[in-house]
Parts: C-alpha cells; structure tokens; sequence
C-alpha cells in the first residue's frame, strides 16, 4: 500500500511540475491572447479593457496562485478564447478522442499482437519475414497519408462511410462507429506495424531460454509452448510500448483529427495554442499530463499482474 | 529379472553437425552408446565435447540448422526417423529430460505445480481432481515439504534445490523409461548435490526409469552411474564401468581428468589440470584429437586417427597405447 501511496504523490509532483513549466514559457514566447482575439486593428483601449478583464496585467505569481487556486477547486479557468469553462470545452471534446483511442487500441492489441506472434513462430522463414517487411512498410507510412487513401476509397469510391465529422453517439450509435473507423484505423496502423516488431523481437528473445526447451522437451508443441509459456514472458515489453501508444493517442491525435474534421482534443490543442489561450492550454497540459501518469500507474500494476517477480522488488 | 540386460535405447554412429553460412561444423563425429533398461549411465566431458548436444539429439530437440545422421534406436524404433508429431508423444512420456539450471529451465511466470501438471495434460486423459492429486504425490515422492503450498509457489520463491526437484518431478511425473539428465547438479550447493544424487538413485531403483547422466564432474558420476562414457572433441574416447574407470583408466584424457579431481591428501599441493585447451569444432585435425595435450604422444598420433580398442570385455579406449603401456 506505502508503495502506491508513493507513487501517487510522485505522481503529483510530475504533473504540478508540467504545469510549472507550461505556465513559465507562456512569459517568455511571444503573442497575447488579447491581441489574437481583438486582431490587430483593434484600437488601444479596447485592448486594455480586454486585457484588465482577463487579468493579463497581474504579475505572473497573481495569476499563477489564483490558477492554481481554482485548480484545487476543480475549476480551470475560463477559455479566453471562446469564453467558456476550459473544463467543458475538453469534456466536450473527449468522447471523440477517447473513442477513436479505444478503437484503435483494439485494432492495434488483435492485430498487431497475433501477426507478432506468428512472424516469431516463422522467425527467419519466408512468412516471418513477409510479415516484417510489410510491418517496415508500415512504420513508413506517415497516418496522415494513409487516412488521406482511406477517405478516398472507402468514403469517396465507395461510399461506405462518410468522408468526416463526426456523429455523437447518443444520437446514433452505428453513425459514430462508422465516423470514427476510419481515423482509428489510420491512427493504429503506424502502431500495429511497432507492435508487430516489438512482439516478434521480445518471442524471439524469449525463444532462447532454457524454460522453452523444457517445455518443449514435455511434449508440448510449439504453437502450445508459445502461448501458453512465451508470449507472458514476452509480455512486458509490449504492455509498455502499448501504454506509450495509448497515451499518445489520448493526448489527442493531432493530424488525423484534422485530416478527418473531428472534435478531439488534439484540436482544441493546435487552437489553444495558436491563440494563446494560456488557460485553455493549461488545461489540456494537465490533462495530457495527467493522462501519461494514469497510463503509467496502470502500467505498472500490469506488470505486477504478470509478473510475480515485480511484485518482490518493489516490497523490498 | 534378467530384463537388467536389455538394451532400452542404442546409438550408433550417430554424427551431429552445424550448418554455417561458410561451412558445416562438425560438434558430434560418430559416436555410438548403449542404455539398457534400469542402468544408469554416465557421459562426461569438458564443455563442447558434444554431450549436450548428444542428448539434444535424442530428444529431438536441436535447432533447424543442425544435421543428424546415424540411428538412435529406442525400443524398437529410430528416434531419428520419427516425424515431428510421433516425437512429441514420446517426449515427456517415454524420455524426458532434467536441464542444469532449474532457474532459467523453469518458467519463471507459472507456478511450480502447474509445470508439472502440465506433463500429465499432454500426455493422459485424467481428470482435474486425479492430476492435482498426482502431481501432489510425486512432489512428496522427491522430498518437497508441503506439496499443497509448494504447488502454488513460482520458482524464484523456491531454493535452488527445491527447484531442481521440481525439474525431476516434471521428468518423472509420466514414469518414463529414460531420464536424461544434463549436469542436473552443477549449479547446486555440494550438500544439496548429494540429495539430488541420492533422489536420482533412488527414482532409478524404485521406478524402473534408465538415467543417462550427464556431467563434466568425474566425481559426481562415480558416485551415481554404472557404466561410463568419457567424451572428447565429439569422439567416445573410453568407455568402462564406472569403478574401473577410476581403478585403471585407458586413456590419457581419462587419466587427467581423474588426476584433475581435487583430493583430500593434496590438500595445500596445486591443483593439477589439463594443459591446452579443448579444441573448438571449427578445428580439424587428422590425428587423435587429443594429441596437442597428450602427455604420451608420438608420431603416429599426428597422422593417424586411432579405433577404439576392446582392452577388456566392457573396457573399450581410443588410444593407440591402450592394454599396452598406459
């Protein structure tokens, strides 16, 4: 428990350090959310009065203390953007996002992992080394471009799907699921390919131990000896390449929402910063942050599931 | 029981070599052996004289690049012939095999108990209830305290004896006829080495199974086998009852290998070893392969490449010395 306890605060000081550093670089980079929202023909006083109101001439420890302030409070601020809540602007964005980061994730665990395994079973044999080549291929393609391809045939030559936007689900479920396959898939190529890799590496690193030949050596075949013996082995390093995935997802998939016209985070995100909408862009830093720490705490609570011997070290 | 003299299984010339881009590597050169039913027999050798590789071959276990020639016949049938499915009904039923390192021979992230389930899944039709119960009594059978509590246990919770117990109780669970058993002590403390021996002798008395022993200890193998084969750069090159290996050995590398065994009375005198080192596979030779760190070398050993000699009824030795002078 004092191990978790630990953890949890760690995991405090990350974010609360993000956080630090965002709110010190927006000082120190040029532009100003008043002026972006009032443009530059904008006369003197009406940019005062703008700036008074979102409390732009406070000095920096003002403004941090009472950000932090509202933080503690669960508030984020008011977007000065779009003059908003910052917190109903990102939970308005999150069932795009966090649907498209489910959808993908799947697609990448069912497809890549088992595609891993067989290119290890066939190691240096012709089906392994297909699977390589095309995972190469696939690590090499850039998501923007293959979901530029996948619009145009399933979305313009077929007409299966619609070519972008997005339906919420409450309104219609099945119009949601087809808006947002295709951006899952787009997104989980690239990373279906890395999993493919890391999962055929890790087998055949685990190919080499002795615990392999005995299970060999009772009878078992080989297809049994790498599912039921190696792939848990094998295991660790995948879970923790997944996790990067997923949080980079989660954090919002930049190109592709653009590709696709989504309301997602990472979106929200190009817009923020352009704009200069220090709370808007503290707000999706914290959820980002946030979401890293979530994934890696999980991560490691994985690993203890797997393996037995993680749980021994860290009583210690 | 006159079955004592029945061959179980019998090598013969059995050649083992390693496909290299370049060439192929030559790690077993024609070797022949015989296990019979209840014997318990030794091979020993420094590392990469081709025992490991021997046993790998008998289970059928050596990688896609190695080539196998020869005939390794086990009650009846050539091991070598069979197709990959028949060798996996023999594995672990007929002849299974005890690894030298229970750290890494088990797998780390499956419980003990389940490892040695897993022998009876493949190979019977019992049921749960019957299996666990098995399993249960054959980890009491090897001297594990708690079989209920062990059973749930994963292998780094469990000392290194305890463990290669495990590793027996996996060869055994099925009560195969021959156990093969690679330096199934080595990486164990001397006082927990002599139960293992002790577990080994025992299972070979009580349960009809034949051991093949192998180990580069001497010491270790007198104290467990009945019939020895010293093993040299892939070459068999003395083969001799355990006792009358040490009482009078044929060949000078047998010879060095006893006078290598630290001893009591030389205590505080150094130790004595082998000059020279063990050639590698790549080497070539067209003599005895010995020749280079042969004490008793001449001519002759450079050039020509000796039989092996019959120096008594069980007694057969490589060395053009042998029964004479040596």
């Amino acid at each position: 428990m004092f191990v978790y306890l630990k953890k949890l605060f760690a995991m405090f000081l990350t974010v609360l350090l993000v956080l630090l550093i965002t709110f010190v670089t927006f000082e120190i980079i040029p532009g100003n959310p008043a002026l972006s929202r009032l443009g530059v023909d904008a006369q003197e006083s009406q940019y005062e009065a703008l700036a008074a109101e979102l409390g732009l001439n406070d000095p920096l420890e003002i403004r941090l203390s009472r950000w932090l302030k509202g933080l503690f409070t669960g508030d984020l601020g008011i977007s000065m953007r779009y003059s908003v809540p910052v917190s109903e602007l990102i939970l308005d964005r999150l069932p795009v996002t966090i649907s498209l980061a489910v959808m993908a994730l799947v697609l990448i665990v069912l497809i890549g992992i088992p595609l891993g395994i067989v290119s290890a079973k066939y190691g240096e044999r012709l089906p392994g080394i297909l699977i390589t080549l095309i995972s190469q291929i696939g690590m090499a393609i850039p998501s923007f471009w293959s979901g530029i391809i996948l619009i145009y045939i399933f979305g313009i030559v077929l007409r299966w799907v619609s070519p972008g936007g997005f339906v919420p689900w409450s309104q219609d479920a099945y119009g949601a699921f087809k808006s947002l396959i295709l951006p899952a898939v787009a997104i989980a190529l690239p990373s279906i390919a890395s999993i493919i890799r890391y999962t055929r590496n890790s087998i055949m690193d685990q190919m080499k131990n002795d615990y392999v030949q005995l299970a060999l050596s009772k009878g078992l075949n080989l297809n049994s000896v790498l599912l039921r013996h190696v792939l848990k082995n094998a295991l660790i390093p995948i879970i923790t390449v997944l996790g990067m995935i997923a949080a980079n997802i989660l954090g919002g998939s930049i190109v592709i929402e653009q590709v696709f016209t989504l309301p997602g985070v990472g979106r929200l995100l190009i817009n923020a910063i352009t704009t200069r909408d220090l709370p808007l862009v503290q707000g999706m830093v914290l959820y980002i942050a946030f979401i890293i720490v979530v994934i890696n705490f999980f991560i490691d609570i994985i690993y203890t599931v797997i393996d037995p011997r993680i749980r021994l070290v860290q009583r210690g | 029981m006159n079955c004592e003299n029945e061959s179980l299984i019998e090598i013969k010339d059995l050649k083992i070599g390693f496909k290299t881009p370049e060439k192929i590597l030559h790690a077993v050169k024609g070797i022949s052996l015989e296990v019979r039913k209840r014997e318990i027999v030794g091979i020993v050798g420094e590392s990469g004289c081709g025992k490991t590789v021997t046993a790998l071959s008998i289970m059928r276990l050596l990688p896609d690049n190695t080539i196998v020639t020869g005939n390794i016949n086990f009650s009846g049938i050539n091991l070598l012939s069979l197709k990959e499915d028949e060798t996996r009904e023999i594995r672990g039923r007929d002849i299974s095999m005890v690894f030298q390192d229970s750290l890494s021979s088990l797998n780390p992230l499956m419980k003990v108990g389940r490892q040695i389930d897993e022998n009876l899944m493949i190979h019977t039709s019992l049921d749960n209830r019957d299996r666990l119960s098995e399993v249960l009594d054959i980890m009491d059978k090897v001297g594990l305290p708690d079989p209920e509590q062990t059973y749930e246990k994963y292998p780094h919770e469990l000392s290194g004896g305890m463990r290669q117990r495990i590793a027996i109780s996996i060869a055994i669970v099925c009560n195969p006829d021959l156990i093969i058993a690679d330096e199934p002590t080595t990486a164990l403390d001397v006082t927990v080495q002599a139960q293992i021996l002790e577990l080994l002798r025992k299972i070979n008395r009580e349960s009809n199974s034949s051991i093949v022993f192998i180990s580069h200890n001497l010491g270790v193998i007198r104290e467990v086998c009945s019939k020895v084969y010293v093993m040299y750069a892939g070459h068999i090159v003395e083969r001799a009852p355990a006792e009358t290996l040490f009482t009078n050995p044929g060949h000078p590398y047998t010879m060095g290998l006893i006078k290598a065994l630290p001893k009591l009375e030389s205590k505080g005198k150094e130790l004595f070893d082998i000059r020279g080192r063990v050639p590698s596979i790549a080497d070539l030779t067209q003599g005895c392969p010995f020749e280079p760190r042969c004490d008793y070398s001449f001519e002759r050993c450079k050039k020509e490449f000796p039989d092996l000699k019959k120096i008594d009824s069980d007694h057969e030795v490589r060395c053009f010395l042998a029964g004479g002078i040596l």
